[in-house]
């Protein structure tokens, strides 16, 4: 007996239709500012705001991309050497500002500097 | 009028009701405003409170619309929404003691001798109802009134398929117990 479903159309919203109809609309009606507002061309800065998480996903993959680039060239000291010459980018990678010079001036430091360099270095 | 939406699914009315199209939004309420009454009405135990709290919680899933990630299933986001605000309204309700409104179906005075019946077994079920723990309500409710199946009641509730099915059952004998047989016999069968 208890499997039987219970009738619960006394309880049922839709039943008095009038009753469901004024629900419904008072329920549209109110909503009425908000289709207002969602008809309206949205500014660049929401447009944007609407595309943060794919922005935000787009940029992480970048970031992790270039971490990869760079660690590998911290990896390779001869292919680290030319892209530094050539990028300028010698401090940002961790490159001692002296060393940086010398590569800059392409002139060979002497032994006593180099030693010098290297223990302030470490 | 909303007879044209009739076969559309619910992603593509969440759509149209995102660029602002009313009458999408009002399928929407349409088809799923007994599932969220149903919830409300578990919670709440009235039908008044249930039918308010239902107005706010439509009106705040469409301020919301761009969170609902799965738009086939507005029907369980919305009622989820609807739950949560039940929840709230609860307990404001139990702050304030405000006393439960009053039906205005029973206080027409051009109601039919059926609609009285009709008032009456209504406040009778939720006496009745109101015997039975929340889930069991929610669960009596959303199975015997909205239709849901119980994997839909289980995920929405959190609950699993099995403890749907014994709420169900628990829930159905203690109400026919409490309504009475000839009730039960008359018009809930």
């Amino acid at each position: 007996m208890s499997e039987d479903r219970i009738d619960f159309s006394a309880l049922d919203p839709t039943r008095d239709e009038a009753r469901f109809e004024r629900l419904v609309s008072a329920i549209v009606h109110d909503a009425e500012p908000e289709f207002t507002r969602r008809r309206q061309p949205s500014s660049a800065v929401a447009q944007v705001g609407q595309w943060w998480w794919p922005l935000l996903a787009a940029a992480a993959v970048v970031i992790m991309v270039s971490l990869g680039f760079l660690w590998r060239l911290g990896d390779t000291p001869g292919a680290s050497a030319s892209v530094v010459v050539e990028s300028g980018i010698e401090e940002s990678l961790g490159v001692p500002t002296q060393v940086a010079s010398w590569i800059r001036s392409d002139q060979l430091p002497s032994t006593s500097d180099f030693l010098e360099t290297i223990e302030v270095s470490q | 009028m909303h007879q044209s939406h009739a076969s559309v699914s619910d992603a593509i009315l969440v759509e149209q009701a995102r660029a602002g199209a009313a009458r999408a939004f009002e399928e929407l309420v349409r088809r799923h405003f007994r599932a969220a009454y149903a919830a409300a009405l578990a919670l709440l135990g009235n039908q008044m409170d249930a039918e308010d709290v239902c107005h706010d919680g439509f009106l705040k899933a469409l301020e919301r619309l761009e969170e609902c990630r799965n738009p086939d299933k507005f029907g369980a986001w919305v009622v989820q929404i609807v739950r949560n605000r039940a929840r709230n309204y609860r307990e404001y309700r139990a702050v304030r003691s405000t006393v439960p409104l009053e039906s205005t179906a029973a206080a027409s005075p051009e109601d039919s001798a059926r609609d009285l019946e009709r008032s009456e077994l209504r406040h009778l079920l939720e006496a009745a109802l109101g015997k039975l723990s929340e889930v069991q309500r929610e669960v009596v409710l959303l199975h015997d009134l909205e239709g849901w199946k119980h994997r839909e009641i289980a995920r929405s509730l959190g609950i699993s398929e099995v403890a749907a099915r014994q709420h169900l059952f628990v829930a159905r004998r203690q109400l026919r117990e409490s309504l009475g047989p000839q009730i039960v016999k008359e018009y809930l069968s």
